[in-house]
């Protein structure tokens, strides 16, 4: 009996031992984004955060990358958060603002709508960007069947070791130093960056055959339209500003057509330069396509007195506890701005975000 | 259904639970409805293709079968002298014979059909336009159906057996289709024989934690040699051979060599996993491959690489040629020419030049695959009517006795089985030019140089030769033993960690996933 009593005592140290050693090689695999590219620790963070947002900005990185919540509390009391990363799907979209709400239900949800244009994803690491930081729940499970490539697999997403484990070759000091903990890279799903690189020139628009959107672009549309108004959140559609990909009018009539059928607010921030006051000489990192720090900050600016407009949305600096908390992320952000500034300043580019410099 | 497959995986853990949960008397039928959806898997209407496969077999055996009972019984009532049980049968084997032939040219129609068809064709065009006549044949663009040949070889010496009453044909015409569709070895093989395998197949198996884990052991084994070393040096053999204008001389050595690795490590692997799961239901199938880089000869080689095929060939081949009434008049003949000692030769000569005629036609259908089996035929013939002079070299130098010596032969061999490979990768024409190359020593400058860093990094190469350095040190260690009795010896945390480390190792650095090409295994094809 004793000697049996052993027996099972090695058996399950063995196997707690086995799943240790699998657990620790996994995560020394998996990449960790804190290099160049940041955006597969947007999803994650969100977790590390009381849920307490009147706003939800959902979308690609016309999302995470030209609104600034800082500012939306700095100047307007309100708590924010952006579920954005690159190029997510509407799908992916749904399915966060599914995962959200067990966890908060904000007054209002800006949807980027630049993600009506692709409903297929075209690059796998995408998807893992996005998908990877949920937690796991059927709203995972489900935004992973919806949008996976045809030659991904959910086992892969269950062990994400069986995808990175070709990593052996290519580990970096960073798989060490992050191994346990990542720190946190964005500022409320924001992505900072305050380097400038002026509009350039770009491609004229190419004539399109064909200017619907997807049928299944609708579709999830629809069902973030209908969660909202199942849960009493007001919908807000915004097209951030940016000068490439060209968001042609064909696709502007549609969705301010929807809008307007469904008695929603459509912003166009395209059709409102002036208003917002970007000057794409200084407000872009990367020559028009991205909002940089400065042009984030105008869009909040410009969104602000919107947002307060809506009901369930107030200034809430009166709060205590929260005013506490986003002082400190706004003490981090402004410290990590005029770091960004200083280095850019100095040598004329982010060392984070440019290889080989 | 790939082998590398999570689908696979999947599959086989449902089956194993469903296996032993369900009544003994249920197995056998659980692993036919298996095998059979198995099958669907690679395309609904193939099920056909061993379905016919096993019902003309079942329906013949038992036709054979029954006449054979008829003959016991008359032997057993009416009790007949010598003479007249003589003539009897003699009347009854023509009479099953008759049957035999039906199946044989049923199965190994449907396989001629669907395999050969283009190479006769492409045949026909060669001839034609050697008479002067022109114009384009169209060829057919049939899919081979999985497995085709195992299943194809596996039924028809199970026919062959029964017409030989070497033992009684299967009643049950389900658990024939067993035999003839039983999932793992649809893939890769082995070749079983029907005496061997049926007590396990339809018997009820009560679950095992040790067999599970030793099946495990042998599944992991498997892919380690698959996934570590077979698919990590495909790519950079089929970079030499696919591009002979960059990599010329010792390369297309180097090329033929990493080919003859990989398919070791693929085939043999591939083996292991299909030994290794059918353990896991408690079902021993034979063994495909005895250490073959062991040898220290080529047809020591040949006895111990695809056991089951060279078997086979031996069995229903080289013994019914070599006795036949064809070899016999040409043993005479030639006996009347050149005396006893070649006619003795001639049946064996004959035997072996059709049994490697056809095994390079199995392998593929191309005059190439043709060379390939006739220079393996000729080198062994070589080698056997040299063997007296070379033991008497041995016999004058002593150091032929030593390790040394018996470790060249083995090098030796592995050269000595790479060369006719040449006629697969390369055109024929372009095969002695390459020869030529190799001897002269072309390129191994460059090669040692550093020229095979061009082919792979060097984080591969590391793993690559680490692998290949496991691999013959297990074959090494365990001997004659075999891995899985080796591991099952020592005490079940150090074989359980032996076990974990093969597994990490394999998710690790194994050539799967997003990233890679999924390859098939090499052996799939036939």
């Amino acid at each position: 009996m004793k000697r049996k009593k052993i027996n099972a005592l090695f058996v399950l140290l063995a196997a707690a031992i086995s799943l240790l050693v699998l657990w620790a090689v996994q995560r020394l695999l998996v990449p960790k984004y804190m290099g160049m590219v940041v955006e597969g620790n947007l999803t994650g963070e969100y977790y590390k955060e009381v849920p307490d947002h009147d706003v939800l900005i959902l979308g690609n990185c016309e999302a995470y990358e030209n609104i600034s919540p800082a500012v939306l509390w700095r100047e307007f009391g309100i708590s924010s958060y952006i579920r954005g990363n690159a190029n997510q799907l509407m799908a992916q979209s749904y399915y966060l603002l599914e995962d959200a709400l067990k966890y908060e239900v904000p007054g209002v949800v800006v949807l980027s709508v630049s993600s009506m244009t692709n409903f297929s994803q075209d690059n796998e690491s995408y998807n893992r960007m996005t998908l990877d930081g949920m937690r796991w729940s059927p709203s995972k499970w489900k935004a992973i069947q919806a949008t996976k490539m045809e030659d991904e697999h959910v086992i892969e997403y269950i062990f994400p070791l069986l995808r990175f484990h070709s990593r052996w070759k290519e580990l970096e000091k960073e798989d060490f130093t992050y191994f346990w903990d990542r720190g946190t890279v964005s500022h409320n799903g924001y992505y900072m960056r305050a380097d400038i690189r002026p509009a350039g020139e770009f491609p004229a628009a190419r004539r399109r055959s064909d200017y619907s959107f997807d049928p299944r672009c609708w579709d999830y549309l629809e069902k973030i339209r209908l969660l909202c108004e199942e849960k009493g959140i007001s919908l807000i559609l915004m097209k951030a500003p940016a000068l490439y990909p060209a968001w042609y009018d064909q696709w502007d009539q549609q969705i301010a057509r929807y809008a307007a059928d469904h008695g929603l607010l459509y912003i166009n921030c395209m059709k409102e330069p002036e208003a917002i006051g970007i000057d794409f000489s200084h407000d872009t990192y990367d020559g028009g396509i991205h909002m940089n720090v400065y042009g984030a900050e105008k869009v909040a600016r410009f969104l602000g007195p919107e947002l307060l407009k809506v009901p369930g949305v107030s200034d809430r600096r009166q709060e205590e506890a929260l005013a506490v908390r986003w002082e400190e992320k706004c003490r981090v952000y402004d410290e990590k701005k005029a770091e960004q500034e200083e280095e850019f300043s100095r040598l004329g580019y982010l060392k984070q975000f440019y290889q080989g410099q | 259904m790939a082998l590398v497959s999570y689908g696979f995986g999947f599959f086989c853990a449902v089956l194993l639970l469903l296996y032993y949960i369900v009544p003994g008397r249920f197995q056998w039928r659980i692993l036919l409805a298996a095998s059979v959806l198995f099958y669907g898997f690679a395309g609904p209407l193939w099920i056909l293709y061993p379905a016919a496969s096993s019902v003309s077999v079942w329906y013949l055996a038992r036709k054979i079968g029954s006449m054979t009972d008829q003959y016991r019984n008359w032997v057993q009532k009416d009790q007949p002298d010598r003479t007249q049980k003589k003539a009897y049968n003699q009347r009854l084997k023509a009479r099953q014979k008759r049957f035999l032939i039906l199946g044989l040219l049923l199965n190994f129609g449907i396989l001629a059909v669907l395999k050969y068809t283009n190479f006769l064709l492409s045949n026909v065009e060669g001839i034609l336009h050697l008479a002067g006549i022109s114009g384009e044949m169209e060829y057919a663009d049939w899919v081979l159906p999985l497995g085709i040949s195992y299943y194809t070889f596996q039924s028809m010496g199970y026919l062959i057996d029964v017409y030989q009453r070497k033992y009684d044909p299967e009643k049950s015409l389900l658990r024939t289709a067993l035999f003839v569709f039983y999932f793992p070895q649809l893939t890769v093989g082995p070749i079983s024989r029907f005496d061997r395998l049926k007590e396990e197949l339809y018997s009820p198996h009560r679950f095992s934690m040790d067999r599970l884990a030793a099946g495990g052991q042998r599944v992991l084994w498997g892919y380690f040699k698959k996934l570590v070393v077979a698919d990590r040096i495909g790519p950079a053999a089929s970079m030499i051979t696919g591009s002979p204008e960059i990599y010329g001389g010792v390369y297309a050595l180097l090329g033929i060599a990493g080919h003859v690795i990989q398919l070791y490590a693929d085939f043999s692997g591939g083996i292991d996993i299909i030994l290794g799961i059918s353990e896991m239901f408690g079902i021993h199938l034979p063994e495909n491959f005895d250490r073959p880089f062991s040898s220290r000869s080529l047809a020591e080689f040949w006895r111990r690489w695809h056991m089951t095929l060279m078997q086979w060939f031996r069995e229903y081949i080289f013994f019914p040629v070599s006795t036949s009434q064809a070899a016999r008049k040409l043993s005479a003949a030639a006996g009347r020419l050149a005396g006893k000692k070649a006619a003795g030769k001639v049946p064996v000569y004959l035997a072996s030049l059709t049994v490697w005629s056809v095994t390079g036609i199995w392998h593929g259908a191309s005059w190439n695959w043709v060379l390939w089996g006739l220079a393996n035929c000729v080198f062994m013939l070589l080698s056997q009517e040299l063997s007296g002079l070379f033991r008497s070299l041995q016999s004058r130098f002593p150091f032929t006795d030593g390790r040394g010596y018996q470790c060249f032969q083995k090098v030796r061999t592995f050269f000595v089985f790479c060369l006719p490979w040449m006629f697969i990768y390369y055109p024929a024409a372009e095969v002695f030019p390459r020869l030529l190359g190799i001897l002269k020593g072309e390129g191994l400058l460059s090669l040692m140089l550093g020229g095979y860093g061009t082919l792979m990094d060097t984080p591969d190469l590391m793993i690559l030769g680490l692998g290949i350095l496991f691999m013959a040190l297990a074959g090494q260690i365990c001997g004659n033993e075999g891995l899985k009795e080796r591991l099952s010896r020592l005490p079940w945390p150090v074989s359980y960690g032996l076990s974990f480390v093969l597994f990490l190792i394999l998710l690790v650095t194994g050539v799967y996933g997003r990233g890679y090409e999924a390859s098939q295994f090499i052996y799939n094809r036939f």
